[in-house]
């Protein structure tokens, strides 16, 4: 008996919920008990099991329900329309960036192709010497008609085994060796601009073809995408029927048919405040009514009860009573079932509105059909 | 150095939470202003917290799935009496759970609790409909497959601890019933659950 009273409180205990006197006999007998220890080891498990493991995937079925409260509360189902729109010229402008991009890289090609392409870029290609040429001139080499520009006449070695290397393969697709790919041509021919203007010790400009001009059918582009439907676009989502409130306050209505018979009733403010257990314990006590009164309304979240409310240090009180006050608070609620001339009686318990007042204010009052409000209250 | 780097560790996620509560405001104060998508905003970021409950309490996808829906489409109808300023979160769980609970009332759902510890707890042979559809991996399906198993009175009082963070002192209040009840049935999901999920623990 004693061993289940400890054990049933270790829950407590693990989450200190327990007051302090008894925290302190728990301490006690965690410290003694090497299977409470172990239990509580397990809840630690568990809770973080719990953690790791209670979230819910599924993100298309939430997507729906969000949808369909959308609905329900009469927001129409275009904005998927809407939805699909800002995709498609998201696209569109996905598209016009790439092609800008291309544009843009393709022009920055041409204006730094002298950096890009480093020398082959930096002269213009120049009808590289044939091997009359080089013959010519080293025939003049030989006849010492270069004489000055010591740097021509140091042709340096590896020019020169370059321009050998050229000659070859020309002899080369001459007598019938297959001729390199055409591209490879334009490097031997960039080569021997290079040898050339090495030879000449100066830089010449290339001219570069022009970057392709990129066309972009802009009128295509501007043609709107035709609307869809919504049914078009997600046809299993469907209009919800909506749940009707009677009136704009807070009430809690279990279905349509109990409605037909309810009575709201509203206490003004600075009567009705709090008393939510006292009210369904009338309802449990009477069996005719089910009140539903929405605590949140009029109490903070942290002040769930009307005694709880003298439980706090006097200025923080104050500070709620005030806010309370200047909420003009209304207390409405449901009643189920009347009598059956129409009207009924519940009981209320206001929270105490200043801090001297230890109980608040009890009493009964009678009310009238939907929309009549109390009749009295005593 | 290393004080510093803690101090803005510990002011990163009460930042974010002020931010989050911040837009929250911002959406709610729209509702009232009759925004419907600004109050869609905000289903979209409490429906999934709120199934989880609900489905805790009931047990049953497609009741829960109306349950969910009933509650935000009455928060819309309630939207302009909430307080800016709150969260909306435990306002908007308040309206549900008075759903959830009258239409277990009305269904006469509430079986005794002799009568379901009669029938033992058999989380294996749970079968979680729909709701399958919504798990990523064996462990949430375990899980929910016990929480499922678990006569209501532990269930609720487990759901309102774990999924609502409410205090044991709330949580009495809530369904009056005394603190210490809730402190032994609580106890008692607790030993069931990890009773069911102890290979996986």
């Amino acid at each position: 008996m004693v061993e289940s009273y400890f054990k049933d409180r270790l829950s407590g205990y693990l989450d200190k919920s327990l007051p302090p006197e008894e925290m302190a006999v728990m301490d006690e007998y965690v410290k003694k008990s090497e299977e409470a220890r172990r239990i509580l080891a397990e809840f630690r498990k568990l809770d973080e099991f719990v953690r790791e493991h209670s979230d819910l995937g599924g993100e298309d079925y939430w997507e729906r329900q969000a949808q369909k409260v959308e609905q329900a509360i009469g927001l129409e189902a275009s904005p998927k329309a809407t939805d699909i729109r800002p995709r498609r010229s998201r696209n569109r402008f996905w598209r016009g960036i790439a092609v800008a991009a291309s544009v843009g890289f393709l022009a920055f090609i041409g204006l730094h192709q002298s950096d890009i392409f480093d020398y082959q870029e930096r002269v213009r290609p120049i009808p590289a010497p044939s091997v009359m040429d080089q013959e010519k001139a080293e025939t003049a080499a030989e006849a010492g008609r270069d004489k000055a520009a010591p740097e021509e006449a140091a042709i340096d070695t590896t020019v020169a085994e370059k321009l050998e290397a050229v000659d070859a393969n020309l002899t080369k697709s001459r007598i019938g060796i297959p001729a390199p790919m055409p591209d490879q041509k334009e490097e031997e021919k960039d080569l021997r601009g290079v040898a050339a203007a090495k030879d000449e010790g100066k830089t010449v400009d290339v001219e570069l073809p022009e970057a392709p001009a990129v066309t972009v059918d802009a009128e295509k582009e501007a043609v709107p995408a035709p609307a869809m439907k919504p049914e078009e676009i997600e046809p299993q989502i469907k209009r919800q029927p909506v749940v009707a409130t009677d009136a704009d306050e807070m009430i809690v209505i279990s279905d349509s048919a109990i409605a037909e018979s309810a009575v709201t009733a509203e206490l003004e403010e600075g009567v009705g405040v709090g008393a939510v257990e006292e009210l369904h314990q009338e309802a449990v006590m009477e069996e005719d009514l089910v009140i539903d009164i929405p605590e949140h309304d009029y109490w903070p979240s942290d002040i769930p009860n009307a005694h709880r409310l003298l439980e706090l240090p006097e200025a923080e009180r104050d500070s709620v009573l005030h806010a309370q006050q200047e909420a003009r608070a209304r207390l409405s609620f449901l009643l189920t079932r009347g009598d059956d001339d129409g009207e009924g009686h519940a009981a209320y318990f206001a929270a105490p509105t200043t801090p001297q007042e230890q109980r608040g204010e009890e009493g009964v009052c009678r009310y009238g059909r939907r929309g009549a409000g109390f009749i009295d209250c005593r | 150095m290393d004080d510093k780097i803690q101090e803005e560790n510990q002011a990163a996620p009460v930042s974010k939470v002020d931010a989050a509560m911040a837009a929250e405001q911002k959406l709610i104060e729209a509702a009232q202003n009759g925004d419907k998508r600004a109050f869609g905003q905000l289903v979209r970021i409490h429906q999934k917290r709120l199934f989880r409950a609900m489905y805790g309490l009931l047990g049953s996808f497609d009741q829960t799935e109306d349950i969910v829906q009933e509650a935000f489409v009455k928060a819309w109808g309630a939207i302009k009496t909430f307080r800016v300023g709150f969260a909306f979160y435990p306002w908007l769980s308040r309206i549900a759970r008075n759903l959830a609970y009258n239409h277990l009332n009305r269904e006469e759902k509430k079986e005794s609790l002799e009568k379901i510890q009669e029938k033992g707890f058999n989380p294996a042979s749970t079968e979680l409909g729909p709701l399958e559809g919504l798990m990523v991996e064996e462990g949430q399906k375990r899980f929910y497959q016990a929480l499922t198993a678990l006569p209501v009175q532990y269930r609720s009082v487990f759901v309102l601890r774990h999924f609502e963070d409410m205090d044991y002192a709330q949580i009495a209040s809530y369904l009056k019933i005394p603190p210490g009840t809730v402190d032994s049935r609580l106890h008692r999901a607790r030993k069931l659950l990890m009773e069911a999920l102890k290979d996986l623990l």
